[in-house]
């Protein structure tokens, strides 16, 4: 199997992706239903990358040119690439604002917590 | 004198919340030394006015963060306190304070880490059939990937020691109770149950009724399945 330029740029893309992935989620920035899904949505793609035949099962089904196939399958993996960002970053908001909710609410704990302790004197 | 953190996670719960820390400073006060801190999870009614007056100590969520958030939230105040053990309990009322004695002889007696309270090892009205169905078919999820013998693995009236709690500090928001389970399994801890009542809730609604959640919940279950096993 003779491996093309634009199969190890696919490979080098999802191996750079998925080590992103990797790190984000050890730095808990990412939720594990985001994680699992785009690691799975990856590893898909790597091996649709290596045996790019297995595509060939599906094209009688869509009925399109080769050319018309071909920009669809790209407009398809832009807005993958595209949706990806998004919710990467979705999930990031989402860990900053719980963290900002959960700090200010063990802060206004101390607070108060101190505020008794001292018999209400600040 | 046992020192015991009590931690109650409270959403809208102004008709519950004073009656369940009465019924904790009656039940346990006599045997233990202990305080009690409730999370109030962005609650909409006077939820925290009600606590702060009882002079209960209360963390407040400016925005609802789910069970599972407001859990975690205790647990991180509570890994710096000097307490021996971690009760915590639902404040919609299903949970009497007074079975903590049962969970707690099992935990001494079996040498424990952590004991979850079993609404089915003794019979208790109010579980409606999907729900039973459901906690039924994860509990033997549970079962076969870890070998325990559990009966009710989304109690949320558990007791563990404090040196447990750095181990099952979770990562979900909402559906805790697998995910934490799970990992206190994944880290050698020795769990075990106790039978618990269930008194039917008076007031407020049970977060299964709502139509998103019993659909999602199977999904979540999966994925705390998955993140605990694949992280």
């Amino acid at each position: 199997m003779a491996v093309r330029g634009i199969q190890v740029l696919g490979l080098f893309l999802a191996a750079t992706t998925l080590l992103g992935l990797y790190i984000i989620r050890r730095m808990e920035r990412l939720k594990s239903r985001s994680f699992i899904f785009w690691v799975s949505f990856w590893s898909l793609f790597v091996i649709v990358d290596i045996y790019p035949s297995l595509t060939g099962y599906f094209t009688p089904y869509f009925d399109l040119g080769k050319n018309m196939y071909t920009l669809t399958a790209i407009s398809i993996m832009v807005l993958f690439v595209f949706v990806f960002i998004l919710s990467s970053y979705l999930s990031d908001l989402n860990y900053k604002l719980n963290k900002l909710i959960r700090e200010q609410a063990i802060t206004e704990w101390r607070l108060q917590y101190d505020y008794d302790e001292n018999g209400g004197e600040t | 004198m046992k020192k015991i953190g009590i931690l109650i996670p409270a959403y809208n719960e102004e008709n519950t919340i004073i009656k369940v820390i009465n019924r904790v400073n009656t039940e346990i006060a006599n045997n233990f030394d202990f305080r009690i801190l409730v999370i109030d999870d962005g609650s909409e009614d006077n939820t925290s006015q009600l606590v702060r007056k009882q002079g209960v100590e209360l963390a407040r969520h400016p925005v609802s963060m789910g069970p599972g958030g407001a859990i975690r939230t205790g647990y991180i105040i509570m890994k710096n306190w000097d307490i021996d053990y971690i009760v915590q309990l639902d404040a919609d009322g299903q949970h009497d304070p007074a079975d903590f004695h049962q969970l707690y002889q099992k935990m001494i007696d079996e040498h424990l880490d952590m004991v979850v309270g079993s609404r089915f090892l003794i019979d208790n009205p109010g579980l409606n059939f999907v729900r039973k169905f459901g906690i039924t078919f994860f509990t033997w999820l549970i079962n076969f990937l870890t070998g325990l013998n559990l009966t009710d693995i989304t109690s949320g009236f558990r007791v563990l020691t404090s040196g447990s709690l750095e181990k099952v500090c979770f990562s979900s928001e909402k559906h805790w109770t697998i995910e934490m389970t799970l990992l206190a399994y994944k880290n050698d801890l020795k769990i075990g149950e106790a039978p618990i009542k269930v008194i039917e809730r008076e007031n407020g609604v049970s977060q299964f009724n709502e139509l998103i959640t019993f659909f999602t919940y199977p999904f979540r279950a999966i994925k705390q399945i998955l993140t605990v096993y694949l992280m």
